[in-house]
């Protein structure tokens, strides 16, 4: 015995790329760089529908820039000059003179005629003005980014970072902060993948080190915390040997500091490899290029340009949870 | 399950029918819903017939496919966002695919298959088919992407030139 199962026939004569199933069009689209969906805009009116209505599919990196350009007036200084927006996506980059809405309101369109979404691994927004943030919003309007890097090198820049982190909580951030921050900001950023704070050799307040220790998950500072004992050294590696996740912290110290730190342990200049100084193990004694590692419990520290007599040095402190 | 005694008629749109073994077809969503659908005892019944929605030319196409990829793993991995590549077909596949460039309608077969994919609900086939379509567009002119989807521009030149003045801005 058999039985059958009907469906509808295919009239394979009159076919074109538009009778193809809507699946079948987005797969295509998505794999076509965005050269190519500007040139499929001037195929035909239907390709010019179809690349505005499709997806443009993944891409590993994109960013939108704005800076304004500084013009020299001798010993007075310099003043603002032109100010220039820079979009880049996938193989396409645009960069025009920001000089007011009508510019904006052309690549706005632009980018609804070019896809109805699109996909980054790594998106970097760097705004400067608030009169830009406006497009900035609604030209990722759409985007899906798994994560979001913000460039700062002011408290307006921070400001605007901190409205967009709002409208994408599903993001993964990360923030390069190029010049010191006020601090109320610096304590409302959301948890952050990544933070680098380039305060050159500054210091920060020992509250704040530990607000923003207990929030982000990397950190890398070139500032030191103001007075930083040895019970906050000790803090310190406690919470991040403490974290179930993958920790890493950097920051810079001076050689005093980590001479009371590791003096508070019993470590000295005599003290071996592989000697157990309290709660602190040496794995590796200071050797010719300057380096040390310690382990407290499960925080590996890697302790770089240290020595014990010069006076005037400040070396880097890497602590994680997962080194070696 | 896997049934490699059972075997299935796939009749066509154009009243030519094929017997295939379930080892092909368990690649197909359409067919195996198909015969869920009419309950058959595999056991009881050693063949079921299934009407399927593709032309008998086509077919042949897509069973010489599912010939060569009757022992791909299933199911068949689910596409990710990242998943973007087309410069990952296998050589076999290529061949295949260019044994149409051949024919005088071969972008009519690609698209016959590809449809028959969709329709069938055959994963590799129709991922592969759209990634040799996407490779062909990929890089070219807007004349040799008419060209080669055989369409007519059907702008006025001065949408064309709106356009152009609209793609200028990412051409720079």
């Amino acid at each position: 015995s058999s039985r059958t199962f009907s469906s509808l026939s295919i009239n394979r004569s009159a076919m074109d790329i538009f009778s193809l199933p809507a699946d079948c069009h987005r797969e295509i689209m998505r794999r076509l760089t965005l050269k190519d969906r500007l040139r499929l805009r001037l195929v035909c009116r239907a390709f010019e529908a179809l690349v505005a209505e499709t997806n443009a599919g993944w891409f590993e990196t994109g960013s939108i820039k704005r800076w304004t350009t500084k013009i020299r007036r001798g010993r007075r200084g310099s003043v603002d000059g032109e100010s220039r927006l820079i979009v880049r996506m996938d193989d396409l980059e645009v960069n025009i003179a920001e000089d007011g809405e009508y510019r904006l309101n052309r690549l706005l369109q632009l980018r609804t005629r070019l896809f109805a979404g699109i996909s980054f691994d790594y998106f970097e927004i760097r705004v400067n003005s608030m009169d830009t943030l406006d497009f900035v919003i609604k030209f990722i309007t759409n985007f899906k980014i798994k994560n979001l890097h913000f460039g700062v090198d002011s408290d307006i820049e921070l400001e605007i970072s901190l409205l967009i982190m709002a409208l994408f909580p599903r993001c993964s951030f990360t923030i390069t902060i190029d010049s010191h921050a006020d601090s109320n900001k610096l304590n409302s950023l959301p948890p952050m993948e990544t933070i680098k704070l380039f305060y050159g050799c500054a210091q920060i307040s020992t509250e704040l080190f530990f607000k923003l220790l207990s929030t982000h998950k990397h950190m890398l500072l070139t500032c030191e915390p103001v007075s930083f004992t040895s019970q906050e050294w000790t803090r310190a590696m406690q919470i991040i040997s403490d974290d179930p996740r993958t920790r890493e912290v950097r920051l810079i110290a001076h050689r005093l500091t980590i001479q009371s730190w590791l003096l508070n342990f019993r470590i000295t200049q005599a003290t071996k490899a592989r000697q157990a100084c309290d709660d602190v193990n040496v794995t590796h004694a200071l050797n010719d290029e300057k380096e040390m590692r310690l382990r407290y419990k499960n925080c590996w520290v890697r302790i770089s340009d240290f020595d014990w007599s010069n006076d005037f040095c400040h070396s880097t402190v890497a602590m994680s949870n997962s080194m070696e | 399950r896997i049934y490699p005694l059972m075997r299935v008629t796939l009749t066509t749109s154009d009243g030519a029918s094929v017997t295939v073994s379930r080892q092909l077809t368990k690649h197909s969503g359409f067919i195996e819903k198909a015969i869920t659908d009419m309950a058959v005892d595999d056991n009881a019944v050693p063949l079921s017939a299934v009407a399927v929605d593709v032309d008998d030319a086509t077919l042949k196409l897509v069973i010489e496919w599912l010939t060569e990829h009757r022992d791909d793993a299933l199911p068949y991995p689910e596409k990710t966002d990242e998943e973007r590549r087309a410069d990952d077909i296998p050589a076999w596949d290529q061949a295949f695919v260019q044994k149409w460039d051949t024919k005088e309608d071969q972008q009519q077969t690609l698209y016959a298959v590809i449809t028959a994919a969709d329709k069938l609900d055959i994963k590799g086939l129709l991922d592969m088919t759209c990634k040799t379509l996407a490779n062909k567009i990929n890089g070219k002119t807007v004349e040799e992407m008419r060209e080669i989807l055989q369409l007519e521009c059907d702008f006025t030149e001065e949408e064309l030139a709106e356009i152009r003045k609209e793609n200028a801005w990412c051409e720079n």
